[in-house]
């Protein structure tokens, strides 16, 4: 992969985040029950009536480590207009190096503001069309549907829907701005964008589902091989972290090598 | 163990057919008929309605006088009246529930009942002189007590028979009992039934029968049932007992005919739906029979499975079930709020497409309901008055069925390496409380102004469960065994429960005080938290304190750097405990280490150590670390 430094510039920020959530969360669970010696019950595994009793005594727990957690994930959503326009800007332009990266990052950067704000807008459009009717329609589920399978159908249905419609979005979006970066005028971009999409638009979306499945997939695989892993020694610890970070790395990777191909398929 | 699987179709298809044969019983026939003293008796001929969700009935009453009184008037229980209207004491203060809207029903939409004839032996119709009565609160609205004069009295040890007709319409399901969409519908509460003529706590007679209120269930006597619903044959019916004849009416097409027969019940009830499938299979003695909406199917086994445990563990534990059969109902989803309850012989459950294996609510409501057969349905305590005889043990039944199958860690749910197991979870509706002091857990049902679940259920299943982890799980056995072979069918009160605890502790030479433990946990709103409050090592101190006034012996295992352990008691009374060493190297300090008192309100602070194992701090923080990588992944994607 020749764009790895991309890749790990990219990666390093995302963690450099999630050491600070994770700080936050030692910091409030050390200060509730670090001196007991129920941690040597909760090494063995979850144990529910540790976590329900420091609950119970310590309620602002939950919510500091959410809110420090929720801020940065909008930190890190502002950060990644930032990082698209290096990395969407590296590969356009067959550019590799971190120097070109960050140039290309500053050079674009607000003008990408404007496509990843009209990409939210219309995504929330869409969720809009879709579940506003949906949810007016309800009323009480029990009496309106038939039987919850009908109902659990169709909110599946629907989620996939929205999916199936949020991906073409996502694509418009990508696309204008590799075109920004060909040709610099924002309409324009945009225009062309939604023409580009059309003309190839199975491969392009076949892009999209294959980017989806796969983030699906790895978060699956993930709660599968963790669930619950122990703490009885440090190595458990250490196994636990490496293998999070590589799961994270290869969502990173997955990534870029979508937005690769959309390339590809751009310059064809 | 012998297992049959058989989806039954053979009653639907002779009733489709038209065939007058009538199919024999579905009950095995060789079980005890007379284990209750059988004081109240029906004979109950149903017509239903399904159009108008209403059924006329006649019902030969046969009622026992076991009291030195003569009486000179019988009382009825008309419970259906309390969904007549939002006048009724059961809905005067209430305009939701389930989530339903109750100011705007319709006329239709609403229940009651009525006694329209009661003829005595001599002819008399008595329902000439009945009136509504209303001895919990005098709101003459409220008909859901009927008291009606006698021209003959009862003597002592005289049985008196009535010969009555009554109709009832059943509401649009408010709660349990009604009727719900495509014809589903729950008749429970439904017929007049005698309420019980006992000798209260003062040793007085008198007629205890109260209205129908919010947090009251069940009290009425034991007796036989033979009760016979003739109905559209588009209907699935199942009941309380045992179908003893059902098939089509002779002459009468697009009609059947259901005989149920019921033996020492203090209760009947019954469903009909026309989308059910059914279920049979045979454990031991019991027949079981489950009702399944076609859409749950793929739950027929979770529900079989869940009464099959239930009903080793329980007949292991308590005592051999008493009855010949189970019928498991599983309500449809439109009317969810007929489920979640206990009839004699009978219980409604829940559930939801999709619910994976690994959440077991399902079976957790499943065991609780099943348990309620031994509590409600066999003890048959007054759960009006003393609730938490029933669903406390019944609480902790399910506790111990759910994690003794499932393991005490997870028996409840284990997804994405949160789990909990079933007795942990009742724990934390009582700790958890905003103010686990709220309110004692021994008062009548109707004086509870919330907290009722935390404190009937929960709160008396924990402190079961710290009691028996105190006296050790065989003697807690032998007691709960001890009292159920003693008291079955005949009502017992908190008294019997305690002189059967002091009579086994006793027996087995226990130094456990259970008086100033049970007056503590059902007679105060006392409460226990043990913390570790220092160790000092300059002085070689540990200084730990009680919180709360429950008083309760327990001991605090000290651990030097040596390895060496030592444990001092803490006696109950005492609300502090300061203790010095001549050594000054002590590690950690432990109160209640084994964890026996399970009612303590925070577990986490009964510890203090010098060396504490942080990794599984690390492992979580990791986690939560990691769990930011992926949302932050996921919401970055279109910027
Ligand atoms: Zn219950």
């Amino acid at each position: 992969m020749k764009h790895w430094k991309s890749i790990v510039l990219i990666y390093s920020l995302q963690l450099l985040l999630g050491i600070l959530v994770a700080i936050m969360a030692f910091q409030q669970l050390d200060g509730s029950i670090g001196d007991s010696l129920e941690l040597d019950r909760l090494a063995l595994g979850f144990d529910r009536s540790i976590f329900s009793d420091m609950i119970n005594r310590f309620p602002d727990i939950i919510s500091n480590i959410q809110s420090r957690f929720v801020v940065s994930a909008l930190m890190f959503m502002l950060l990644s207009i930032f990082l698209h326009a290096g990395l969407l800007g590296n590969i356009r332009k067959r550019e590799y190096s971190i120097s070109a990266f960050l140039r290309n990052a500053k050079k674009y950067f607000l003008k990408f503001l404007g496509v990843a704000s009209i990409s939210l807008l219309k995504t929330l459009f869409i969720l809009a069309i879709i579940w506003v009717p949906f949810i007016e329609y309800m009323g009480n589920p029990l009496e309106t549907f038939h039987s919850e399978k009908s109902f659990i159908l169709t909110v599946i249905s629907l989620l996939i829907l929205s999916a199936l419609l949020i991906i073409v979005i996502w694509l418009w979006s990508i696309l204008s701005r590799y075109y920004l970066i060909d040709e610099s005028r924002l309409i324009e971009a945009m225009k062309k964008a939604w023409k580009g999409l059309r003309l190839n638009f199975l491969r392009y979306y076949l892009v999209g589902i294959c980017l989806l499945i796969s983030h699906v997939l790895i978060t699956w695989l993930y709660t599968l091989v963790v669930d619950d892993w122990g703490a009885e020694i440090w190595y458990s610890i250490l196994g636990l972290i490496v293998i999070q970070q590589v799961f994270s790395i290869i969502r990173i990777w997955v990534r870029v090598f979508g937005f690769a191909a959309i390339d590809n398929v751009a310059k064809e | 163990m012998n297992k049959k699987w058989t989806i039954n179709t053979l009653l639907v298809f002779m009733t489709i057919m038209g065939m007058s044969t009538y199919v024999s019983a579905q009950c095995h026939t060789d079980y005890n008929k007379s284990q209750s003293p059988k004081i109240a008796n029906y004979d109950i001929e149903v017509d239903l309605d399904h159009n108008a969700k209403s059924a006329a009935c006649i019902q030969k009453l046969k009622w026992k006088n076991t009291s030195p009184d003569t009486l000179r008037e019988l009382r009825f229980y008309m419970y259906m009246n309390a969904f007549k209207d939002l006048k009724s004491t059961y809905l005067k203060n209430t305009r939701k529930m389930f989530g339903q809207d109750l100011k705007n029903r319709t006329e239709k939409e609403w229940g009651r009942i009525e006694v329209t004839q009661a003829i005595d032996k001599d002819g008399n119709d008595l329902t000439n002189k009945q009136k509504y009565i209303q001895p919990n609160d005098g709101n003459e609205l409220d008909e859901t007590v009927l008291s009606m004069p006698l021209v003959d009295p009862i003597l002592p040890g005289e049985e008196v028979e009535l010969d009555m007709t009554f109709n009832v319409k059943l509401p649009r399901t408010i709660v349990r009992s009604g009727y719900g969409p495509r014809d589903f519908f729950l008749f429970v509460h439904w017929f007049p039934q005698v309420c019980v003529y006992e000798q209260n706590q003062e040793g007085t007679w008198g007629w205890n029968s109260h209205q129908f209120m919010q947090g009251t269930e069940f009290f009425s006597d034991f007796g036989d049932y033979n009760v016979t619903i003739k109905a559209s044959d588009h209907l699935v019916i199942g009941g309380s007992g045992c179908k003893v004849t059902s098939g089509s009416v002779p002459g009468k097409s697009g009609e059947q005919v259901v005989t149920f027969k019921a033996h020492d019940l203090i209760d009947f009830g019954w469903v009909a739906y026309p989308e059910y499938e059914t279920y049979t299979s045979t454990y031991g003695n019991t027949d079981i029979e489950i009702l399944m909406v076609p859409e749950h199917c793929a739950f027929a086994d979770r529900y079989l499975k869940a009464i099959e445990q239930g009903l080793e563990y329980l007949e292991k534990h308590v005592g051999p079930y008493p009855y010949p059969k189970i019928t498991v109902v599983d309500p449809p989803t439109h009317t969810l709020n007929s489920g979640f309850m206990e009839y004699p012989m009978m219980i409604t459950c829940a559930t939801a497409y999709g619910i994976p294996r690994s959440v077991r609510s399902v079976e957790s409501l499943v065991i609780h309901e099943f348990a309620h057969m031994y509590f409600m349905g066999t003890l048959a305590s007054n759960e009006k008055e003393e609730a938490w005889l029933d669903e406390g043990f019944v609480t902790y039944f399910e506790d111990r069925i759910l994690d003794h199958y499932h393991g005490d860690q997870a028996s409840l749910f284990d997804v994405l390496g949160a789990r909990s197991g079933n007795a942990q979870q009742s724990r934390n509706e009582y700790v958890g409380m905003d103010n686990p002091n709220l309110g004692t857990i021994a008062r009548p049902g109707w004086e509870f102004d919330g907290g009722f679940k935390s404190l009937i259920y929960a709160k008396t299943a924990t402190a079961l469960h710290t009691m028996e982890r105190i006296v050790g799980q065989n003697m807690m056995d032998e007691i709960i065994k001890t009292y159920f072979d003693r008291h079955k069918f005949t009502h017992p009160k908190e008294a019997d429960l305690r002189s059967i605890i002091s009579e086994v502790l006793e027996e087995n030479e226990s130094e456990f005080d259970a008086d100033k433990y049970l007056d503590q946990v059902l007679h105060t709103t006392a409460s226990v938290d043990f913390k570790m409050i220092s160790i000092d090592n300059a002085t070689g101190t540990i200084k730990a304190i009680r919180d709360g006034d429950f008083e309760i012996d327990t001991e605090v295992l000290v651990t030097f750097s040596d390895g060496g352990k030592k444990t001092i008691r803490w006696d109950g009374d005492q609300k502090e405990l300061e203790y010095t060493f001549k050594a000054i190297d002590i590690v950690s300090a432990y109160i209640d280490p084994d964890q026996k008192i399970y009612l303590d309100l925070n577990l986490n602070n009964n510890s203090l150590t010098l060396d504490p194992n942080r990794k599984p701090l690390y492992k979580y923080a990791a986690k939560i670390g990691h769990w930011f990588q992926v949302v932050s992944q996921w919401t970055s994607f279109m910027m």
